[in-house]
């Protein structure tokens, strides 16, 4: 069962919003969905379905609330499949977050499946912010496939978190695709979190621009294992991949793992990678100006994640996601989003 | 010193005896003695690893150098025992050789933490942000500082000049009652460095005082000092007027490495 909730009530221009079952008797006459698409519908329960008709431009962000079950005897699965038709565009925020009464020694299992069809020219955000609780264990898999010309952007957010998989498959199946990948997460006390990436260039043309910043502390476990694999025939492909760690106490662990792995020749490519800890002269000089040592490194942490929250494309997303990131440096343990409603 | 009666009303700022400091094991400091007073402006000169950066460093209190003897007051309280930032907020200022790049946090969101965190230390409320813009404002013209630059992250691309006169703008941000810079004109062009030290004079009252750490005589040009001392292999060697300096710059490091062989 779906436990997914939208906050768009009626959408207009053709748009649909429905589990699938309903939704098959909304689309417009004519349209089918792409193969892909039924064939998760087939493998889930009943997937929710975002449809945005060709050249449907919604212009206001849509938000989702998953509320992940506390106390289920099997897991919770939850899927989602969302449709963009040829130049649709659209921006989907999905809010996670577990509810119901904590049950002593039992995990909150859940499972998110989230496909992603952009047909040609299309151009979707999708941001999925966690903000859950350390008695959940999820598994997150979003996966993006995407037309010539289309343009992506995924961003996975961890601000309070169990035991996390979150893994991003991404295919360019039509030339001239972009995709930016971005993935951030906050972990601390024994929170676990292990970030896959997959960007397959199948065709000419693509772009790819991945970051992923994780910040670790006391015995939080945490990996990015990120691969971009250039076909052959793939030609002219642009790949950029960014893992930067921050690594805090003799305690946390942060493994990172880059891969590339190129068939052709006429690519530009690159990855970088870098596990460290805040800098010694960076918190000494702020110390010096009279900032207390605590506030040097709560504004040094935020400063690390900047990058990240900058390239948010949403604005109120953008400014409540500084304010969040802010409160969980500081130690905010109260995992509860004010702007979801319960 | 007998043509410069000093009033009987000096007012003692930093007095610093027999300090001996060293970092990873290795002693850098080996004895410093030195008395500022209110109004003074002090030179510090001497070659490279005499230990110029290293007292400024320790004075400042970076955690990374080990005091292993002696004492430094600043108006008569124990410097070496406040937490940096209880050293910034008692009135000292360090003005860095090489200032540090904070990629992510804005020069207005890092100042605002800074003279907030002052007015805290001395059960004031935070500062109302009009008038924190204001202050902004008015202080960014002593050293000719672009709005542009204050809008951006620390020092982050800032050209060497252009970080310097932002060491510069944030003393005068902060209004230290004992300022030192440390090498403040290394790195600067001409007119760059007329900037820097006029700020620095523009600031200069006869309640505050300033140490200027400086391999050349140059700065001293624009930055008259009332003494000049010599620092060589961790001690002060030399101590005297402008003239010192003058000598020195004409007869170089030579001439103080044969005085103490």
């Amino acid at each position: 069962m779906s436990s997914l909730e939208g906050t768009v009530k009626r959408p207009e221009g053709g748009v649909v919003l429905a589990p699938m079952s309903q939704a098959m008797g909304m689309l417009p006459a004519g349209v089918s969905l792409p193969e892909g698409a039924l064939a998760t519908a087939a493998g889930n329960a009943d997937p929710l379905l975002l449809y945005v008709p060709a050249g449907v431009r919604i212009p206001q962000p849509l938000q989702l609330v998953n509320k992940l079950q506390r106390g289920r005897a099997d897991a919770d699965i939850s899927a989602l499949t969302i449709v963009l038709g040829k130049d649709a565009s659209a921006k989907l925020l999905v809010c996670q977050h577990t509810v119901g009464d904590v049950v002593a020694d039992t995990k909150a299992v859940n499972d998110n499946k989230v496909e992603i069809f952009l047909a040609e020219g299309a151009s979707f955000d999708y941001y999925d912010l966690e903000e859950t609780s350390e008695d959940t264990v999820r598994h997150s898999l979003v996966s993006v496939h995407q037309q010539a010309g289309s343009k992506a952007l995924l961003d996975i957010l961890t601000l309070y978190n169990g035991d996390t998989h979150n893994e991003c498959r991404c295919e360019f199946l039509g030339e001239g695709a972009e995709l930016k990948l971005y993935g951030m997460a906050i972990c601390d006390r024994q929170r676990r979190l292990r970030f896959d990436t997959h960007i397959d260039h199948l065709v000419p043309h693509c772009h790819s621009d991945e970051l992923y910043k994780i910040s670790a502390s006391d015995r939080a476990d945490c990996s990015f294992c990120g691969r971009i694999k250039v076909h052959e025939g793939a030609v002219g492909t642009e790949a950029y991949q960014s893992s930067r760690n921050l690594l805090d106490g003799t305690d946390a662990r942060i493994q990172a793992r880059p891969e590339l792995e190129i068939y052709n020749d006429d690519v530009k490519c690159n990855h970088g990678c870098a596990i460290g800890q805040l800098d010694p002269m960076e918190v000494f000089y702020m110390r010096t100006r009279g900032i207390p040592e605590h506030q040097a490194r709560l504004l040094l942490r935020q400063a690390f994640m900047a990058d990240v929250i900058d390239a948010i494309t949403i604005p109120a997303l953008n400014q409540r996601l500084r304010l969040l990131v802010e409160r969980r440096f500081a130690g905010d343990s109260d995992a509860a989003c004010g702007a979801c409603s319960h | 010193m007998g043509c410069c009666p000093i009033p009987d009303t000096k007012t003692m700022m930093l007095k610093i005896q027999d300090l001996h400091a060293e970092i990873n094991g290795r002693e850098i400091l080996r004895g410093i003695d030195l008395e500022v007073n209110a109004g003074e402006v002090h030179a510090i000169m001497g070659p490279n690893g005499s230990g110029k950066s290293t007292l400024s460093m320790v004075l400042a209190g970076n955690p990374a150098y080990t005091v292993t003897g002696g004492s430094a007051t600043l108006d008569g309280k124990d410097l070496l025992a406040m937490e940096p930032e209880v050293r910034s907020h008692e009135g000292l200022f360090l003005g860095f050789q090489y200032p540090v790049e904070i990629p992510g946090v804005s020069m207005v969101n890092f100042m605002r933490a800074a003279i907030n965190a002052k007015r805290e230390y001395f059960g004031e409320p935070p500062m109302p942000s009009t008038e924190f813009l204001k202050l902004m404002r008015d202080k960014r013209a002593v050293v000719e500082l672009d709005n542009k630059l204050a809008s951006r992250s620390v020092n982050e691309g800032f050209s060497g000049g252009e970080k310097k006169r932002n060491e510069i703008f944030q003393m005068a941000m902060l209004e230290p009652k004992l300022s030192i810079l440390d090498e403040t004109d290394s790195g600067l062009d001409i007119d760059a460095l007329r900037v820097v030290a006029n700020g620095v004079n523009k600031l200069k009252t006869p309640d505050n005082a300033t140490i200027v750490i400086t391999h050349y005589q140059r700065l001293l040009d624009y930055i008259r000092p009332d003494f000049v001392h010599i620092l060589y292999k961790g001690k002060i060697v030399m101590t005297g007027g402008p003239e010192l300096a003058l000598e020195l710059e004409e007869r170089g490091y030579d001439w103080i490495k044969e005085q103490m062989s």
